[in-house]
């Protein structure tokens, strides 16, 4: 198993671009594992999309996980970053061995209880294909978790660890 | 294998970040509003991008004086509370980013009384003359506020842009006043 911890810094992008940039990491992904199904994804994503502007307007997604073929990709979202790292944000970040997968989890984690059901953040999980799961999750329970079991690290430099 | 997405080149100047920073918190403290007073949030989402694309222009052509977020009763004279950040511009830009006070906005919030049921709200903007149209936005006036407390919150910003929000309401101040209305 490989887990690959990423912040992104999306403080100087505009919602739209924000929704391009998440877009393109789902694209990305599915082309490493060679998802075989094309337009469910692209279906899959363009709804995610338009489900999450307002949330990300509202910055309460703090982060994203990837799961397939028991790899991991935990993608943070940092709102607040340094000017110089924003000019330094991209997706490319996908180092993995090629991996054939036919199915795909996404879990969105949210800020809180509270903006789950006031955005209807808990929509999201409707969004679930036969082949792509959409959990949602709150920060409070993923800190939850991490209180009982090892924490792994996240930081602008990719960290891959196997 | 890999493609890098619209990536922000390091050529893109300051007062260009300096407008999406600011247009995007001033968003996001929008939103931290309408949730903390338990406000129902279909408004402002169904005019995301009328605003952003009005503080956008306006930001850009440093004519935006203040953005406001006035609570009131339909149909009664006065308004509850007004939320009003106002904007500064700077010739030297500032590097630090400043984030925008939304976890003490929120506890405020948790402070102040309920509001009455059938409470809605209206986002106004004021503009310096010579400012450019921007669809979707209207003229008109805020109501006026009877009440006499207020809080200012901590400035954020970035760049060439900074932003100050303050609370005017029965819970805690008010100084009144009266906007051009946009929006």
């Amino acid at each position: 198993m490989s887990i690959t911890n990423k912040k992104l810094g999306l403080g100087f992008r505009q919602t739209d671009e924000i929704l391009e940039t998440l877009k393109q990491m789902l694209s990305e992904t599915a082309e490493n594992i060679n998802f075989p199904y094309d337009d469910e994804l692209e279906q899959f994503t363009e709804a995610l999309a338009s489900e999450l502007t307002s949330p990300v307007y509202a910055r309460v997604i703090e982060g994203l996980k990837l799961g397939f073929a028991g790899e991991e990709i935990n993608v943070e979202l940092d709102y607040y970053p340094e000017p110089q790292q924003e000019d330094d944000v991209d997706v490319s970040f996908l180092k993995l061995v090629p991996i054939k997968a036919d199915n795909l989890t996404l879990e969105i984690i949210t800020s809180g209880e509270g903006w789950v059901d006031f955005l209807g953040v808990n929509k999201l999980e409707e969004l679930s294909t036969e082949h792509i799961e959409v959990k949602v999750v709150t920060g409070e329970e993923i800190t939850d978790e991490e209180s009982t079991e090892e924490n792994s690290e996240g930081g602008d430099e990719d960290d891959n660890e196997s | 294998m890999t493609t890098k997405v619209r990536e922000v080149g390091v050529g893109v100047n300051v007062m260009e970040k300096s407008v999406t920073y600011v247009a995007n918190t001033m968003i996001q403290v929008l939103f931290r509003i309408v949730h903390g007073r338990g406000l129902p949030p279909n408004y402002l989402q169904h005019n995301l991008e009328i605003i952003e694309n009005g503080l956008r222009t306006w930001l850009s052509e440093q004519k935006l004086r203040f953005v406001l977020l006035q609570v009131y009763v339909p149909g009664q004279k006065d308004a509850l509370e007004n939320w009003e950040t106002v904007f500064s511009y700077y010739a030297d830009p500032n590097e630090d980013v400043r984030k925008p006070p939304v976890e003490e906005i929120e506890e405020a919030c948790k402070n102040l009384s309920k509001l009455p049921p059938h409470t809605t709200y209206t986002i106004y903007a004021s503009v310096d003359p010579g400012a450019s149209e921007v669809a979707g936005w209207v003229r008109g006036t805020p109501k006026p506020l009877a009440s006499s407390v207020e809080k200012i919150f901590k400035d954020w910003g970035f760049g060439n842009i900074g932003a100050e929000i303050r609370y005017q309401g029965s819970d805690m101040g008010n100084t009144g006043g009266g906007p051009e209305r946009k929006g």
